[in-house]
């Protein structure tokens, strides 16, 4: 016990107001912004996609989101997919095929132009397709169009294909995504701005964040209901849930989580749509592997899978059973569910059979989309039914596609494959089943050489027959398309086949809630925004001039020695990280340019890319690059998303540094308080009511704390969106209050620490002798506090709270994952799962040498604050 | 704080730190139900006398998935916590010993690991190696060297001008018989209450990697992949959000209480 006066709870009381005054109407002055819309019917929507894709051209990119945001809604084809996925007309009018079927004219619509006017003709559609065969193309299908022999323009709106070999499946090919129209004077922009002749034209993209959108005032056809469409990208199907249920989005396409599907049906405020694709989900089996290349076993396998359980568990009971490769619902399916029905007595007996009556042990290899986890959990308690030992090994994208599609370094893999009509993978001998069968490839040459209908239906019928008879893969189950939207949202036209939205008939009954989702306000866009933009703008300058002062105070008090040694210090540790950094991101596993082509990429593209991102130079030449470019503040140029580094990190940094400063402000605001409460009122129950607060807010982790409020705030409460953030253009007042639970969330651990470190800092200052001089003058115990203690006890506050901003900075990733902000934690996450070494190394050395500056300047200032340290010249 | 809330403290540390060290023990032979075994036709179940926690989504027995995560927490801290120390402490002993070139290394490689953010370490050799629980160990436990070498220089460093030292290198012992006979033991309180932080460090740090899908992997239980698979699930079964984070809170309140214990009085 201390015998010290204590100063008055009163006193205490109006320092904590005096902080809250400070720092309160900093925030506060910017809550008007938040202006309501409302008015007329609302044109705008924001609509939820799993995955953003790295650009926008889907004829040099065949990542799926591509095609999911832009097919017929800017892009489009020759011919597009009918409700019954047979290939009818879009930009051909019609077509005639020569009776051989080498011979493909195609009458091209009149009066279409592209959305900058560029009209459209059989030049252009000549243009599109030769560009994406030619050899330097990166279109990953560009094989599909090997068998074109010459492209004739005849005249404006007649476009000849002549055929080397006859491809039944042209006009399947021609509809697909990779091979749209695009125009000669915009196709080399496309990856970045998109110019197409569909309804809506290309308005932004808010990288990691969104794309937007809008009517294209030159469309041929009648202008679509809605003046904008907005994609934002949700990937974590937490998040998507909480983004509908809090309203933040008004549609979720291809919605993640089945499991919460019951809950949007039960809610009158949603529509849920139920549908199907082309995806089959599959146990991939490695038949160059010793006992899976025995059919007795992959037999036994697909005798050991209860499809039903697997559809249960891991789907929520949505999606049908399928027994070979091929879609129910579509021409020509034959249901083989039968082939091999639930029975793990037959398979133990078939592996009796093969040798093996006690099983054998094998690796299940799981890419992270949660149904294939989720199945792989159940197939692995399956297999082991039938004596069959299955470890799980979960990979990310980057990983699977290097260790499993490209080496074939597995056993057992569970993916979806989604292209339509990719039964002929199976004909593929360095396909990653390691499949090899005569008889299957000639039915897939018959296949191809069948123009006639009825023809190629008894193909299709053969080659689903020998797959199931083969059990080459153990067939799963066709992954089911799940949409969940605004009730007030009508008019969608969802494509079965590739898995798009035509957004160009969609529009809001007259009851559509006011509130805009978008958030994006005209009204909104006031000085506040303008003000904060200015000054973060700024923003490093002053920083620049901050630390440059300050050196210079240094310098004048402990000469000019001492700052060149610490800026030595300074520079080696930042050169030894680069190298650390940049050693640790080259062991990183997996190929980012197969990981950017895909599935079915073609290897000329693939080594066409790689030499376009100089991926092709030695390893000791790309770290001298790096180097000499970062001294140039170069940072690169991304690989997936294909622009400079230094505007990723740019846009990121928008949202990480004030977030950082939010929290820390929330921080020092709480941890004030509490700290000057608890020693003041030193061995109290208060002091020990504190105690249990700082120690709760200790050992609570902050993704949990984020997970909580989440839930309380956004899905009970409805005071504030679940996450996502909406731009500071949108109002300082609408972007504050998205950082608002994430800002706490990270705030309640390091206050927790700093209360801690203040009471203690401050209880030992008040032992001190010039305390009690002052005591002894008679001052009051407030004043002794506030004048003579705290000035005192902020040194190891101030270094502490120089730790904690560049912890808010760098330790914000799991924060920003659980509130899906696109700030610098959650690119970093994502260029690592998707293998953008360069834009890896180059987030980590901005993070590390903020920790090194903070840290740096932190020093500097303590030593500049101490009295204790003794100027140059006095000792 | 009063000697009693001192005892105090230290019987609800020891008491919360204890009963999850036993749950990671008794979880090696005994959970009530399989924690892998999955019953679809009993997922989501809540609070019952047949499953005091519920069920998860698969159907399996969320009190057994606890105690058997305790496996994976309990492990992942304490091995990544001996890394560090017998990294760390050998490194800051020698630091201390040898004033000059060797300090100057020890503290520049230190200031190089510092830099790295423990999380962002973490995910970055997490990513590098493969997801798993070793490499969980390794990452974390890296993060540690240089801190359990900066605590033992400072301590050294403070032991070094005692008397006692003194007395030792007079009596003519080498700098490593002076190290380990009175350096050491001097500095075990404080070394003591950096293990109980770290500890406290790695159980968050291991359960922030699994969260993400970096850390243990399935079908191993594990409180933070726990809590990611609940996310989707808080309408459904909010209970399946609250016990991993809880058995998370706990644990590390039960070191952090444990640490603020053991610390020397002057220093509360």
């Amino acid at each position: 016990m201390s015998g010290a006066p204590r100063p008055s709870a009163r006193s205490a009381a109006r320092a904590s107001l005096l902080w809250i005054a400070l720092v309160v109407p900093a925030t506060a002055a910017f809550g008007d912004q938040l202006a309501p819309s409302g008015g007329a019917v609302r044109d705008r929507i924001v609509v939820g996609m799993q995955l953003e894709p790295p650009i926008l051209d889907p004829s040099a990119s065949p990542a799926a989101a591509i095609a999911e945001m832009l097919y017929d809604n800017l892009f489009e084809g020759l011919a597009e997919f009918g409700p019954d996925g047979i290939p009818r007309p879009k930009l051909a009018e019609s077509w005639d095929i020569s009776a051989d079927g080498l011979t493909y004219v195609f009458h091209l619509r009149a009066g279409v132009r592209f959305s900058d006017g560029t009209p459209f003709d059989a030049a252009v559609a000549k243009f599109s397709l030769a560009r994406a065969m030619a050899p330097d193309s990166v279109n990953a299908q560009r094989a599909r169009l090997a068998a074109v022999a010459a492209i004739d323009v005849v005249d404006a709106r007649t476009l000849v294909l002549r055929l080397r070999r006859r491809t039944g499946s042209l006009l399947e090919y021609l509809a697909g995504a990779a091979f749209v129209m695009v125009a000669p004077n915009t196709a080399s922009g496309n990856a970045q701005h998109p110019v197409g002749t569909g309804p809506f034209r290309f308005a932004a993209w808010r990288r990691g964040d969104s794309v937007t959108l809008e009517r294209n005032p030159v469309y041929r056809g009648e202008a679509p209901p809605l003046a904008a469409v907005t994609f934002r990208f949700i990937a974590d199907p937490a998040s998507a849930y909480a983004a509908l249920m809090a309203g933040d989005i008004d549609v979720y396409t291809n919605y993640p989580a089945p499991e919460s599907l019951a809950q949007f049906k039960a809610d009158p405020r949603f529509t849920v749509s139920v549908g199907s694709t082309e995806t089959e989900v599959l146990i991939g089996i490695n038949e160059r592997h010793a006992p899976l290349s025995d059919l007795h076993v992959r037999r036994a396998i697909s005798y050991a899978l209860d499809r039903s359980a697997i559809i249960n568990g891991a789907m929520f009971g949505y999606g049908l059973p399928i027994g070979s490769h091929f879609p129910p619902g579509k021409p020509a399916y034959v249901d083989l569910t039968g082939r091999y029905p639930y029975d793990p007595a037959a398979g133990r007996a078939l592996l009796a059979q093969a040798g093996y009556p006690n099983g054998f042990a094998l690796v299940l290899e799981l890419p992270p989309p949660a149904y294939a986890r989720r199945s792989g959990e159940i197939v692995a308690a399956e297999l082991g039914a039938i004596g069959i030992r299955v470890r799980i090994q979960n990979l990310e994208w980057a990983q699977w596609l290097d260790q499993v599609y490209t080496r074939h370094d597995y056993d057992l893999s569970i993916v979806g494959h989604a292209e339509p009509m990719d039964y002929d993978i199976y004909a593929r001998d360095d396909y990653y089943f390691g499949y090899s069968n005569r008889d299957f490839k000639a039915l897939i040459a018959a296949l191809e050489n069948s123009v006639d209908a009825g023809e190629r239906a008894a193909a299709l019928e053969a080659i689903q027959r020998k797959l199931a008879d083969d059990a080459v893969n153990g067939f799963l189950f066709q992954y089911p398309r799940l949409d969940v939207w605004n009730v007030h949202l009508r008019g969608l036209r969802i494509d079965d086949v590739l898995g798009v939205v035509d957004w160009s008939a969609a529009h809001f009954d007259g009851a559509a809630a006011r509130r805009d989702a978008s958030g994006a306000t005209q009204a909104a866009r006031g000085t506040g925004a303008n003000v904060l933009r200015a000054m973060l703008d700024a923003a490093p300058w002053g920083v620049v001039a901050a630390v440059l002062a300050g050196l210079a105070a240094v310098a004048r008090r402990f000469g000019p020695a001492y700052v060149l040694a610490r800026l030595a210090v300074l520079a080696t540790t930042l050169v030894l990280a680069t190298a650390v950094v940049f050693l640790v991101v080259q062991i990183l596993p997996g190929d980012p340019v197969r990981f950017m082509m895909g599935l079915q990429a073609d290897p000329g593209a693939v080594s066409a890319v790689r030499h376009e991102l100089g991926l092709d130079v030695g390893t000791g030449r790309r770290y001298l690059d790096w180097i000499w470019g970062l001294a140039r503040g170069d940072f690169g140029t991304s690989y997936t998303y294909r622009v400079p580094v230094r505007v990723l990190i740019g846009e990121r940094l928008e949202i990480s540094v004030p977030l950082a400063v939010y929290a820390l402000s929330l921080t020092a605001l709480i941890a004030f308080p509490l700290g000057l409460i608890a020693a003041s009122r030193r061995d109290t129950w208060l002091d020990r009511v504190i105690s249990v607060f700082t120690q709760l807010g200790l050992a609570i982790p902050n993704f949990w704390l984020g997970l909580l409020l989440v839930i309380v705030f956004a899905l009970d409460l409805h005071w504030v969106a679940a996450g996502g953030f909406p731009g500071w253009q949108t109002g300082v007042g609408a972007a504050l209050a998205a950082l608002t639970l994430p800002a706490f969330a990270l705030a309640a651990p390091q206050a927790a620490i700093l209360a801690r470190v203040l009471r203690s800092a401050l209880v030992a200052t008040l032992s001190e002798d010039y305390v009690r001089t002052a005591r002894a003058k008679g001052a009051d115990a407030w004043r002794v506090l506030w004048r003579h203690a705290l000035p005192n006890a902020l040194l190891p506050v101030l270094t502490i709270l120089g730790l904690q901003f560049s912890f808010l900075l760098a330790g914000a990733v799991l924060i920003e994952n659980v509130f899906f902000l696109p700030g610098l934690g959650r690119l970093l996450f994502l260029a690592i799962l998707q293998r953008d070494l360069i834009v890896v190394q180059s987030v980590v050395i901005v993070l590390v040498g903020a920790v090194v500056l903070v840290s740096f300047c932190v020093d500097l200032a303590v030593a500049l604050v101490n009295p204790r340290l003794a100027p140059r010249g006095d000792s | 704080m009063t000697s009693r809330q001192h005892g105090s403290t230290f019987v609800l540390g020891a008491v919360l730190t204890g009963l999850f060290v036993a749950m990671a023990l008794v979880a090696l032979v005994w959970t009530p139900y399989d924690p892998t075994a999955l019953a679809i036709a009993a997922k989501l179940q809540p609070p019952s006398s047949q499953h005091w926690f519920g069920t998860d989504q698969l159907g399996r027995d969320v009190l057994s998935m606890i105690m058997a995560g305790a496996k994976a927490s309990v492990g992942v801290a304490a091995l990544s916590v001996l890394i560090g120390f017998a990294a760390g402490v050998p490194a800051g002993l020698a630091a201390a010993a040898r004033p000059g070139f060797l300090d100057e290394i020890v503290m520049r490689a230190n200031d190089v690991l510092f830099a790295f953010p423990a999380l962002l370490s973490a995910i970055l050799l997490a990513a590098a190696f493969g997801p798993g629980a070793v490499d969980a160990i390794v990452a974390i436990g890296l993060f540690n060297v240089p801190v359990f070498a900066r605590v033992t220089r400072a301590a050294a460093l403070a032991l070094w001008v005692r008397d006692f030292s003194a007395a030792a290198r007079v009596a003519g012992k080498g700098a490593l018989a002076i190290s380990w006979e009175h350096i050491l033991p001097n500095a075990r309180v404080l070394l003591a209450v950096q293990v109980t932080i770290q500890m406290s460090v790695g159980v968050t740090a291991e359960a922030g990697l699994a969260y993400l899908g970096l850390g243990v992997q399935p079908p191993t239980p594990s409180w933070g992949r726990m809590l990611g698979d609940a996310q989707t699930l808080t309408a459904l079964a909010p209970t399946l959000a609250v016990f991993p984070g809880l058995a998370v809170a706990l644990f590390v309140l039960g070191l952090n209480l444990l640490g603020a214990a053991l610390k020397p009085r002057r220093e509360r």
